[in-house]
């Protein structure tokens, strides 16, 4: 049996979404406990403020620091549900949209108010585009 | 025949990637204070740089995935901050150097000073970076970049002694200003090993598309390549060595490194220098500031290719846009470039042990690299390059103090 290591196949690794656009990086993983039932996992975490818990104390401060600068309300956590995975490989492939993750939000915005602005950037909307 | 075109393109890659600022001043220094003496260590520099790409460039090859990725995944996100951190800074002011080796060939050509170009060098880079595909950025840089050959042939037209030359490949310790001598031998190395030309070799095999069936080219690439442009670094100590070392002249400003082809070639030499430097500066401009943001796209799980249109990648296309710009503020301030550059280049081998030692894992895990793990050769390479990064890493900083006037 080839059993799939968490630290070591999940954690840190290179997420894709169903279209194998890059969303980001396993930061952590939750499980989920209850009562009567055995732990299991639950999500993939992505997002600043997991990473900078597993970084150290500074890096936590840094990301509040950052977060009260730029008013940021949403938590900037995404939960990717563990089963949406569809394959462990080089990347792991969960079967959801990218657009609308809260991973992507700053992706999006930059590419909305400052890329897109500039002449040449091409579409954010329009499928994968080539130069 | 697509082989050999891959082939006979990476040899070029390399050539004409391996000179650029630090490489220049560092080499023409060495010559102009010691002639051919620190001869071994530009050897040592390029041997070990083509064994570090070679194997990130295997690793990539066989993977599909970068370095910095493995980095990441294999060490966690609490060590890569580490290596992030450091390489962020140090090839930032690498960075900067290059900008600043760009706006000071042009201040010779044009007599407007070296301030006044940093800005438009950026926005020139940036737009080659917005518009260009990753083919435009590595092959036109390597193929301009190949006028660095002048110096090969300043070198032969000054008929070195070339016993003298040969036996400098040995390892010899000064007989005055020791202290110098090892700071010189610090920042060629920091010169010749840029964790940055790795991590950008490593991210092109990538967006390349290399396989397994790309290891014939990358050992091609990240060997003779290497070896022909560590010859044209050679070449540049060389004619320092015969033009300013016999005169007793002392290489301070980047204006006395202008008239090293001079001697050779008369004025088409000077003409010839400022456009290698210019060319190849530049070239190093463009790389750098990509792998800037490979390594944090990489690092943290952004779309990233200079392939895709900047509103596919809006965080890789704004890293790239706001590093370049910022690079070019310290020249535009007036930072004297040639301080710059040795400086940047002590801290450039300082830093190597977080870029290196890694590798001593990442090159042995079966799981990723299955046959094409190192064998015992590559492994023994690997331990006395690691071993060097550490030497370096506690002997850099006290000698830039010791020997950097």
């Amino acid at each position: 049996m080839s059993g799939v290591a968490l630290i070591h196949d999940v954690l840190d690794a290179q997420l894709v979404d169903r279209r194998q656009r890059k969303i980001g990086r396993a930061d952590s993983i939750a499980l989920a406990l209850s009562d009567n039932a055995p732990p299991r996992v639950a999500a993939i975490l992505v997002g600043g403020p997991v990473r900078a818990q597993r970084i150290g104390r500074w890096a936590v401060l840094l990301s509040h620091a950052l977060r009260a600068v730029g008013r940021v309300r949403h938590n900037g956590v995404t939960r990717i549900p563990f089963g949406a995975v569809r394959r462990i490989a080089e990347a792991i492939e969960v079967d959801m949209d990218g657009d609308g993750l809260e991973v992507k939000h700053v992706e999006d915005w930059l590419a909305e108010h400052v890329i897109c602005r500039i002449p040449g950037a091409g579409d954010e909307r329009d499928g994968e585009e080539r130069k | 025949m697509k082989k050999w075109a891959e082939l006979a393109l990476g040899i070029v890659t390399s050539i004409g990637g391996f000179l650029e600022v630090g490489s220049i001043a560092t080499s023409a220094q060495a010559g102009a204070e010691f002639g051919y003496q620190l001869l071994w260590v530009l050897i040592v520099g390029t041997l070990s740089l083509a064994f570090l790409m070679e194997m990130t460039g295997r690793l990539a090859a066989v993977s599909r995935r970068t370095y910095v990725d493995h980095l990441r995944q294999c060490f966690g996100v609490r060590f890569f901050m580490a290596p992030l951190i450091v390489v962020l800074i140090v090839s930032f002011l690498v960075l900067a150097s290059e900008v600043g080796g760009v706006s000071i060939a042009l201040q010779m050509a044009t007599g407007i000073g070296f301030q006044w170009w940093a800005v438009p060098v950026a926005l020139a880079g940036w737009l080659l970076l917005w518009r260009g595909t990753f083919g435009v950025v590595e092959q036109g840089t390597a193929i301009l970049g190949l006028v660095a050959l002048v110096f090969a042939v300043g070198a032969v037209k000054l008929h070195p002694h070339w016993g003298e030359v040969v036996r400098a490949a040995l390892p010899s310790a000064p007989a005055h200003d020791r202290a110098r001598y090892w700071y010189l031998a610090v920042s060629i190395l920091g010169a010749s090993v840029s964790p940055y030309l790795f991590l950008f070799y490593s991210a092109g095999a990538v967006e390349d598309g290399w396989t397994e069936e790309h290891l014939l080219v990358n050992r091609v690439t990240a060997g003779l390549g290497n070896v022909f442009g560590g010859g044209l670094a050679i070449a540049v100590v060389v004619v320092a060595a015969l033009v300013f070392s016999t005169r007793g002249i002392r290489v301070d400003r980047y204006e006395q490194i202008s008239l090293l082809l001079a001697s050779p070639l008369g004025r088409a030499g000077v003409a010839l220098f400022l456009a290698t430097l210019c060319i190849t500066c530049f070239g190093s401009t463009l790389e750098i500031t990509l792998s800037i943001a490979y390594l944090l796209a990489q690092g943290f799980g952004w779309e990233w290719s200079e392939n895709l249109k900047p509103a596919k990648d809006a965080r890789f296309a704004m890293v790239y846009t706001v590093v370049i710009v910022a690079a070019a503020l310290p020249i535009a301030i007036g930072v004297d470039p040639l301080a710059l550059t040795n400086l940047s280049m002590t801290l450039t081998a300082a830093s190597l042990p977080l870029t290196v030692v890694p590798l001593l894992v990442l090159m042995n895990d079966r799981e990723v690299l299955m046959k094409h793990v190192n064998g015992w050769m590559t492994n023994g390479a690997l331990v006395l390059i690691a071993l060097l990064s550490l030497v370096l890493f506690v002997a850099a900083l006290p000698l830039q103090k010791l020997g950097g006037g």
